[in-house]
């Protein structure tokens, strides 16, 4: 399905998924909302239910309190003794009472009706409704008490229904006694419990006339209602739904009264019942469709937005999906990520193809696949104290680490460490970068330094052979010839006169001044005495031979350390850079007329100091300078001392001096 | 014969050993009774001729003329040494005189020289090339006045200054040991070193060994 969405744009896609997302969503608040509707109308019907048993009680106690009324006034005694007269009097002051009429007659005797509506002396003979005297007639057959239906009284010109009793003696109907109910009385009782907004309450008699109304009682009261409403309410209780006398749709419950089989119907107009499952639908359909459109609509404007964004490689933005699994396999790094554990999760192209995997060879397999055999032990435990305290780190430049490829050749490796915790899982990336090359750059590059520092000492060697060489020759060789020629000059003296004499005198003087010069010229190759007197002794005739050269009172501290045993190198070194900071003061310190050279030995270090209580110079100064730099000598003895393991410094200060430190390695 | 003196040669070049032995034997009452090419060689024939005196070259194959100065000075008392060098080092003449040379002189000036020399030997005195005998006598280094031990006069500081300057650390490093600044340490050790009266670092190092501060290294 993805790879189908592919064929749109983006927007259009995004708008696909959220439709999709939404729809479900939709649908199921629209269900949610039926319910609530079902719900709804439930509660309706309850509440039309409450009314129709609490009026059915009512009407039920109206009739029952008639009946018990008929019950006390047939046990009456002046109907015992037949006191009609007494009878009247007694039921007028009942009837005025309650708004009733109370009639009696004697059906076996005489037409004459006893209505306290009438006085005792007037009592008319009127023709009785039908509905009245059918009652009346099923009444004195069963020996109990009838309920008539609606029937108009002549007496009082109103609407009434009868509750009518026999009065037995004997077997047969002495008396009929009954109480006319203004139907009134039962509109009182719907009027007093109002149904409710949009609700209609109805009583009918058996033949379903209309006794009362909740509403425009005295409009409907007394006329029947529609034959159909009728038919559909003949059981004891139901529900239906049929237009009112108005022609208004209602939604009725029913229900038939025992004693009376009379019917209580409670309606609710259609619109009503409807109003709120419409409502609640309308409110559910337009939210759920301003939600959708609002939804769609965003994702069409923002998706616009990403879609101009995603259209190229940006770098102000997070990456798409695609861009990141470029950007993963195209990174210069092996890149691998793991979990505690150390089983690999995810890796990308440049580190398989470094280690000669493929994705799903790796995936799910210890990281120390990696590694070679014999590190693994040590990569777990380097591992798992990584988890204990995760810093990000890089392994493998200064010891070295080692990555075992696939086909079991190993190379090696640089890997930077970082610690990534999502939610409570702790996972581990990490970068590997194949340094075979610059391991290999880095060794090749140590090789030439280390052949170079073999020529440079080849070189600082062969230079001091030869200058011991050109000493030797001038001082053994050239010298003796020397000495050879003014002794045979000596002899020549013999042989000539004063005038020769006094010419082989300035030759003589000559042959001294060459002597001289042939000697402190060996001399300053290289002293013949380090090797022939030892080095103690050498440097104290030294600095003694320079004091007397320069007049600056110098002396050497140290006769007593055993240096003449050191190695030639050594003792050569040690010699020059003593000659060499002598001529430093000689050139540069004019001022100082003290000059100290001291050989000390600390540990398995010898200390050269050397001493001079010049002006000093300021060292930055001096050595910033490239031409005075060099021309202390300071880098040839730096060099020279570095050959054999040494150090140089130096300390500076005007006014105070200039001290050379010289730092030497010797054994034990 | 017997009233004339009688000297060895010994020198490795034997163009000066011509020219010497024509040296000596110019002179009437001198007498060569021995040459020698190398040190072993001198030592069989200066044993084996007795002579009165031995002109030696330091620099000789075999063993240096300055180990068989010391050899003959236990061997052969009698037989005086005067070396005869190319050397102008004054640890030459030092050491040759320790070896028990009576005599010293340099080769360039051997023509002039020599023959006054061998005379001043032979005669019990000292000879010393006039070349170099000034250094002998050259300038006493400060070596000879030893400041007096009194440490009481210097501060904490300024004793621990100039003890870890005696033992060769530099400034940097004592103003590292001690937590001070560079400046401080150079002023504490001018301060103290004046307090002693002391102007070099060799003065200082002999000062420290006599007050034990180099004990520790």
């Amino acid at each position: 399905m993805v790879l189908g969405l592919r064929r749109f744009t983006l927007r259009t896609r995004l708008c696909l998924i959220v439709a999709i997302i939404l729809a479900p969503a939709l649908i199921l608040a629209g269900m949610l909302s039926l319910r609530s509707i079902a719900a709804e109308r439930i509660h309706i019907e309850e509440g039309l239910g409450r009314t129709l048993s609490h009026l059915s009680v009512e009407i039920d106690r109206e009739i029952q309190s008639t009946t018990a009324l008929l019950v006390v006034l047939a046990g009456s005694h002046y109907l015992q003794i037949n006191d009609l007269e007494g009878f009247h009097r007694y039921a007028s002051e009942i009837s005025n009472e309650l708004g009733i009429q109370i009639v009696v007659h004697r059906p076996q005797l005489d037409k004459r009706v006893i209505s306290t509506g009438v006085p005792w002396n007037e009592t008319p003979e009127l023709t009785m409704p039908a509905v009245r005297l059918e009652a009346e007639q099923q009444a004195i057959q069963t020996g109990k008490t009838v309920i008539s239906d609606v029937f108009f009284g002549p007496v009082g010109q109103r609407l009434l229904v009868s509750a009518i009793m026999p009065v037995m003696r004997n077997g047969t109907a002495e008396y009929v006694l009954s109480i006319g109910i203004p139907i009134r009385k039962f509109s009182e009782i719907l009027e007093n419990a109002p149904p409710g907004e949009g609700r209609l309450a109805v009583v009918l008699d058996r033949s379903n006339t209309v006794v009362a109304r909740s509403e425009k009682s005295e409009l409907f009261a007394g006329t029947k209602v529609l034959s159909e409403f009728a038919d559909r309410t003949s059981g004891t209780e139901g529900v239906l739904d049929h237009t009112n006398r108005e022609g208004i749709p209602f939604h009725w419950v029913f229900r038939r009264l025992q004693r009376t089989g009379w019917l209580v119907t409670v309606g609710v107009k259609t619109a009503v019942l409807d109003a709120s499952a419409r409502t609640t639908f309308a409110y559910t359909a337009t939210a759920g469709t301003t939600l959708f459109a609002v939804a769609i609509g965003l994702t069409f404007l923002l998706g616009g937005r990403l879609e101009h964004r995603f259209g190229t490689l940006g770098i102000d933005r997070r990456p798409t999906r695609e861009e990141f699994a470029l950007f993963f396999d195209s990174a210069p790094n092996g890149v691998v990520l793991v979990d505690h554990n150390g089983i690999v999760l995810l890796t990308n192209a440049p580190l398989e193809r470094m280690f000669g995997y493929t994705q799903t060879d790796l995936l799910g397999q210890p990281v120390e696949t990696l590694i070679p055999n014999q590190l693994r032990a040590a990569h777990v435990e380097h591992r798992q104290a990584f988890v204990r305290s995760p810093v990000p780190r890089v392994m493998g430049t200064e010891r070295n680490l080692l990555g075992r490829r696939k086909d079991g050749s190993e190379f090696p490796i640089e890997v930077g460490l970082y610690p990534i915790t999502i939610q409570t899982a702790q996972y581990i990336m990490a970068t590997v970068i194949d340094i075979t090359e610059r391991s290999r750059a880095a060794k090749a590059l140590s090789n030439a330094l280390t052949e170079r520092n073999r020529l440079r000492r080849h070189l600082m060697r062969s230079a001091e052979d030869e200058r011991l060489r050109l000493s030797h020759e001038l001082h053994d060789q050239t010298g003796q010839t020397l000495t050879a020629a003014t002794l045979a000059a000596k002899e020549v003296e013999n042989f000539v006169d004063a005038d020769g004499r006094q010419r082989l005198t300035k030759l003589n003087a000559l042959l001294d001044q060459m002597g001289r010069t042939l000697h402190k010229v060996a001399w300053e190759l290289r002293p013949a005495s380090i090797d022939e007197l030892g080095l103690a002794a050498m440097l104290d005739n030294y600095v003694t031979d320079w004091s007397d050269q320069t007049g600056v009172a110098a002396e050497f501290y140290g006769k007593g350390e055993d240096i003449d045993n050191l190695p030639d190198e050594v003792r050569t070194t040690i010699y020059r850079v003593i000659q060499e900071a002598l001529t430093n003061i000689a050139k540069h310190a004019s001022e100082a007329n003290q000059v100290s050279v001291v050989i000390s030995r600390a540990g398995t270090v010898l200390q050269l100091t050397i001493d001079d209580n010049g002006d000093g110079f300021d060292l930055a100064e001096k050595l910033g300078t490239p031409s005075k730099y060099g021309s202390l000598g300071i880098p040839s003895m730096r060099e020279r001392l570095s050959m054999i393991g040494g150090t140089l410094e130096i300390e500076s200060s005007e006014g105070i001096g200039t001290t050379v430190f010289a730092r030497i390695p010797i054994g034990p | 014969m017997k009233d004339k003196t009688r000297i060895v040669l010994a020198d490795d070049h034997p163009i000066v050993l011509t020219g010497l032995r024509n040296l000596i034997e110019s002179e009437p009452d001198f007498a060569v009774v021995g040459e020698a090419t190398s040190g072993p060689e001198a030592l069989k024939v200066i044993r084996d001729a007795r002579p009165d005196i031995a002109i030696i070259d330091i620099s000789m194959p075999g063993m240096s003329g300055i180990v068989l100065t010391r050899r003959l000075s236990e061997e052969a008392k009698d037989v005086k040494i005067l070396m005869l060098t190319l050397h102008e080092d004054r640890a030459y003449l030092k050491q040759a005189l320790d070896a028990g040379a009576r005599g010293y002189v340099v080769k360039r000036s051997a023509a002039a020289n020599l023959v006054s020399a061998v005379r001043s030997v032979i005669a019990g005195g000292i000879y010393i090339d006039p070349a170099i005998v000034h250094r002998v006598f050259s300038r006493s280094p400060v070596s000879n006045r030893v400041p007096m031990p009194e440490v009481r006069d210097l501060t904490d500081r300024e004793v621990e200054v100039l003890r870890l300057s005696s033992l060769g650390l530099t400034n940097k490093e004592i103003s590292h040991r001690i937590g001070v600044g560079v400046k401080s340490v150079e002023t504490f050790k001018s301060r103290g070193l004046a307090k002693l009266e002391i102007q070099s670092r060799a003065d200082l190092l002999r000062y420290a060994s006599q007050v034990g501060w180099l004990a520790d290294i």
